[in-house]
């Protein structure tokens, strides 16, 4: 008590002392499979529960306009103005086949980007980041449709479907490469 | 001036020495591909590795790299002896290529210095190797010991490798034994143009499968292999280190506005809060039931200074508003400048594009025998890299015109009282509205509108009486029509008619314009106008389906406004005249596939817009035309990679983003929604009954080969083994069009022709001869017996002559 008084920290000094606690009760308890974690970001569609990696993820932002483009496949939902940049929006529920029940609320994009790559994900709703065990990711549920099984990283306890951003970024299904000339 | 012309060459040796790596990449690679490769594939390989050599000597050429030019010229000879078949390409053989494509490096790398003697040496070593191979390429050379890389039989002709011939009796020995192939078992078969063995024909391709991939148009299939080649001048851009400088500093000066932000906006809440605390008190006095004699004495003075206190908030928020103001003037100002000099950083100067320009005109000129001088200036005016990239083309294609149909032969110029050498002028000069100028103009024949009016008349373009009535330069524009040649004959290099409607349509595409002016037997002048930078031009904008869309303005020819009974129905397809011309009718929002509510009803009038890409024009109905507008042309983003029918997107003014519709794409999808009716004048074929071409050849895989492609193009197709066969069919069977080859045995291709053109019946028939003679003489030859298209083997394929059939029928 006595040494704490004679030391009189400074209010920066206690506040960086408090910072530094803050920091150490903010980490999450270490665990042994601490080194094959992922962080994902859990986003809600349809009623289901999503999760991408974050590392995919640059970005969330508001879902404003969109504007719809001509002849393109459905699961584009179209495109939408990022600071000046023109950004692809993908409909995962288009590309899932997921029925549409109930109302959506669509009020998020989440822009993933990988290398040159980016596009946004329509999403209801962000859940908030997750850390996952990869090794706890099971492989898909027979159920699940082809084109998710082709999409997905993988399946956690909690039946938290991991979408493979890596694979939605690279593959040529999810790209439009047409002309008019045949 | 002289400082300035030595910065000059500077900035060239540069730009030159990553030119040269790219060649001489591409070559690298290609020649390692060509070990690998067989049949028609490393025929590509062959052709590609030849243009690279070519540019290579003519870029060493605008440097005064001597050294450099004459190894690229005996590189150059050798792969043109594997063009033509003389020279196989053997191991030995890339043996020595390998080693001077190292030398080459070597001596680009430094194209300011002297090579040191190291090098000097090898330079000589390697030259003396290519000369040895390619000097060897007669039949008795010393090509024969070398063990021919394995072939696979070629599976067209066009591109297959030939093996020496042997000397004497080119066309008896249909299949040159098969040289000891070390990797393949199967036994490569060789052949010649003209011959075939079994063995090859059973390996032809079926007719059913018209495009064999190895006879394909677009070189992007191959190019894979050859990156640097294909992607062109890669995707960096030099940029001085004065015009960063500038940037940089207009960059800083944003730091300033910055600033100045942040204290505008202490400002303003300093205000807020002086406002707040005001009212505050305020309400305490006033909120206040019973007064003291102290409070009324205290709100008689307060009342007071309230109006000294308003009057003072009048003042700063004033003084605010007008700084602010300011602020954002500067700071307009500041972005304008920035963006500009930004876009500046992709601008380069032209002669960037204009400095190997002069080589090709000699080399083209001296192939037919002309003399032709290419000048050029203002060579400093600064273009978009993109827009130089895209002009390149259209511009060779202008150049070939002046040297093909311009410039005449030195001693019908004497006579004509010219200098014996044409002149052939290209200059570039800044325009009005941010766009460019250029000029190529040049000294020969001039267009003649007579010729030009005749040949209108035959395309359905014009009748005789409008001929009449329509003025000269009217008519010499008339040039620009797909399928319109003043020429006679139709050869490989030009007079299809093909090549000013497509540098017309590249020119388009830039959303730039072009016209020419001719004076019959003084010279023609083509003059473009391009804009300065690709990013942004002018859009209408439109509303279909509830949507709306930009249009590029240059590929709007007008908007008009249609009422319901001028709208006939023809055909099941839907028509409107424009300008007293039929046109088909289509409504944007069926091409461009949406659904919904229909903006307006049937019943009333309706705007539409006629969008001209190329030559063809289709009418389309939109709900609304909003208007004209500068739009920024924007991609879709990495995963829109290209979409048809759009072009790109750009950001209205509310910050939406409209798309931005492809004019070409749009008019080509018009054609499958309602097939495009008469607009199209020449379409007859269309009609309901499929054409019939009566194939003339010997070879059977060249038969074979012209009439997959025939009929997958969807002609009706007879073949016919040699002249005498195709006249006793034609006599029999009505035919639309006869394609022939030239050396057949009992009646050759020029007997043939002459001989339809005798006769009364048939003397009208369209005839196009395909074949291996591709000397100035045959041609003329070709042009005397009445054919009316002349396509070399060599550059045959298959869209090529498709193209061909279809501006004759």
């Amino acid at each position: 008590m006595a040494t704490l008084e004679d030391a009189q920290p400074s209010r920066d000094e206690v506040r960086r002392i408090l910072d530094a606690r803050a920091r150490v009760a903010a980490r999450p308890p270490a665990t042994a499979d601490d080194v094959a974690r992922v962080e994902v970001l859990a986003f809600s569609l349809a009623e289901e529960t999503y999760a991408v990696e974050t590392r995919f993820v640059r970005e969330v932002c508001q879902l404003k306009d969109v504007t719809a483009v001509p002849c393109v496949p459905p699961f584009i939902a179209g495109v939408m103005n990022l600071r000046g940049r023109v950004l692809a929006i993908v409909d995962l529920r288009k590309l899932f086949d997921l029925p549409s029940r109930g109302l959506t609320e669509l009020n998020r994009v989440i822009v993933l980007q990988d290398g040159d790559a980016e596009f946004g994900l329509l999403a209801d709703a962000i859940d908030g980041l997750r850390s996952v065990a990869t090794k706890e990711l099971h492989d898909g549920l027979r159920t699940l449709t082809g084109v998710r099984d082709r999409f997905l990283k993988g399946i956690t306890p909690q039946m938290l479907v991991v979408l493979d951003g890596g694979r939605l970024l690279s593959d040529a299904g999810l790209r439009v490469d047409e002309s008019a000339a045949r | 001036m002289d400082d300035k012309k030595q910065q000059f060459l500077a900035r060239l040796r540069e730009t030159f020495r990553e030119e040269a790596a790219e060649h001489i990449g591409a070559m690298s690679s290609g020649l390692l591909a060509l070990e690998r490769s067989e049949g028609a594939e490393r025929a590509a390989i062959v052709e590609r590795v030849f243009r690279e050599a070519h540019s290579l000597k003519g870029a060493a050429r605008s440097v005064s790299l001597a050294s450099v030019e004459s190894l690229c010229t005996e590189l150059e000879s050798l792969f043109a002896a594997m063009k033509r078949g003389t020279l196989v390409p053997s191991t030995e053989i890339l043996d020595a290529v390998h080693p001077a494509l190292r030398v080459l490096t070597a001596l680009c790398d430094r194209p300011e210095g002297a090579a040191d003697g190291d090098t000097q040496q090898q330079e000589r070593q390697a030259l003396s190797a290519l000369k040895r191979w390619a000097g060897s390429t007669g039949p008795e050379s010393a090509v024969a010991p070398a063990v021919p890389l394995p072939v696979a039989a070629p599976k067209s002709e066009r591109f297959a490798p030939a093996a020496p011939p042997p000397a004497a009796e080119p066309r008896s020995a249909a299949a040159i034994p098969a040289p000891p192939a070390p990797r393949k078992p199967a036994a490569p078969a060789f052949f010649r143009d003209g011959g075939a063995s079994p063995a090859a024909a059973s390996l032809s391709p079926e007719p059913t499968k018209p495009s064999p991939p190895e006879t394909t148009t677009e070189p992007t299939k191959v190019a894979p292999r050859l990156p640097a080649a294909a992607a062109g001048p890669n995707d960096t851009v030099r940029v001085s280190t004065q015009k960063l400088g500038a940037i940089l500093l207009e960059a800083e000066e944003l730091l300033g506005a910055k600033l100045t932000a942040g204290g505008r906006a202490a400002e303003v809440r300093a205000l807020a809060t002086d406002l707040t605390s005001w009212n505050q008190r305020r309400a305490q006095l006033t909120g206040r039931t019973r007064l003291t004699k102290d409070d009324a004495a205290a709100l008689a003075e307060r009342l007071e200074t309230e109006v000294l206190h308003s009057r003072a908030l009048e003042h700063t928020l004033r003084s605010l508003a007008a700084a602010v103001y300011q602020d954002a003037q500067s700071l307009a100002g500041l972005a304008d400048r920035l963006l500009d000099d930004t876009k500046r950083l992709l601008l380069l100067p032209c002669s960037h594009l204009l400095a190997t320009l002069p080589s090709l005109v000699r080399d083209l000129a001296r192939a037919q025998g002309k003399d032709a001088e290419l000048r050029v200036t203002g060579e400093d005016i600064e273009i978009d890299r993109r827009v130089l990239d895209e002009l390149k083309d259209p511009l060779i294609h202008l150049l070939r015109n002046c040297v093909d149909h311009g410039i005449e032969k030195p001693d019908l110029r004497l006579e004509r009282g010219k200098a014996s050498h044409g002149t052939i002028q290209i200059t570039a000069r800044a325009a009005e509205g941010n766009r460019v100028e250029l000029t190529v103009a040049d000294d020969g024949a001039g267009i003649d509108p007579v010729k030009v009016g005749k040949s209108a008349i035959r395309l359905g373009l014009l009748t005789a009486q409008d001929a009449t009535q329509t003025a000269t330069d009217e008519l010499v524009n008339l040039v620009f029509h797909s399928g319109l040649s003043t020429s006679p004959i139709l050869t490989d290099l030009s007079g299809r008619g093909l090549g000013l409607a497509i540098v017309r349509e590249k020119v388009e595409r830039l959303g730039g314009t072009i016209d020419v002016t001719s004076k019959a037997g003084s010279g023609t002048a083509f003059r473009i106008l391009v804009p300065l930078s690709v990013a942004t031009f002018r859009g209408v904008f439109v509303e279909t389906a509830g949507r709306p869309f930009v249009l590029p303005t240059a590929h709007v020819v007008r908007v008009v406004r249609v009422q319901p009974d001028e709208i006939h129905n023809v055909e099941n397809r839907q028509t409107m005249a424009v300008d007293g011309r039929p046109m088909s009718l289509v409504r944007l929002r069926d091409v461009l596939e949406l659904s919904g509510a229909d903006g307006r009803s049937a019943d009333r009038v309706r705007p539409v817009v006629v969008v001209r890409a190329g030559d063809r024009q289709v009418a389309f109905l939109v709900d609304e035309v909003r208007g004209e507008a500068e739009v920024m042309l924007k991609g879709l983003g990495t995963q829109l990679v290209r979409v048809r029918n759009v072009a790109g997107a750009c950001i209205a003014g509310n910050g939406a983003v409209v798309p931005i519709l492809d004019a070409a794409d749009l008019v080509e999808s018009a054609g499958r929604v309602a097939a495009v009716g008469p607009a199209t004048p020449r379409d007859d074929t269309a009609l309901g009954r499929t054409a019939r071409i009566l194939i003339a050849e010997d070879s059977i895989t060249s038969r074979t080969l012209v009439k997959g492609i025939l009929e997958g193009a969807g002609y009706e197709v007879v073949a016919t083994v040699d002249g005498m066969e195709a006249l006793t069919t034609l006599k029999i069977e009505p035919f639309d069009l006869v394609v022939s080859d030239v050396d057949m045995p009992r009646m050759n291709g020029f007997e043939l022709t002459a001989k339809i053109r005798a006769d009364k019946k048939i003397g009208e028939l369209p005839v196009v001869l395909v074949t291996a003679l591709g000397s100035q003489k045959d041609r003329e030859y070709g042009v005397e017996v009445g054919a009316s298209a002349y396509i070399v083997k060599s550059d045959f394929d298959q869209a090529n002559l498709l193209e061909v059939i279809r501006r004759l029928l």
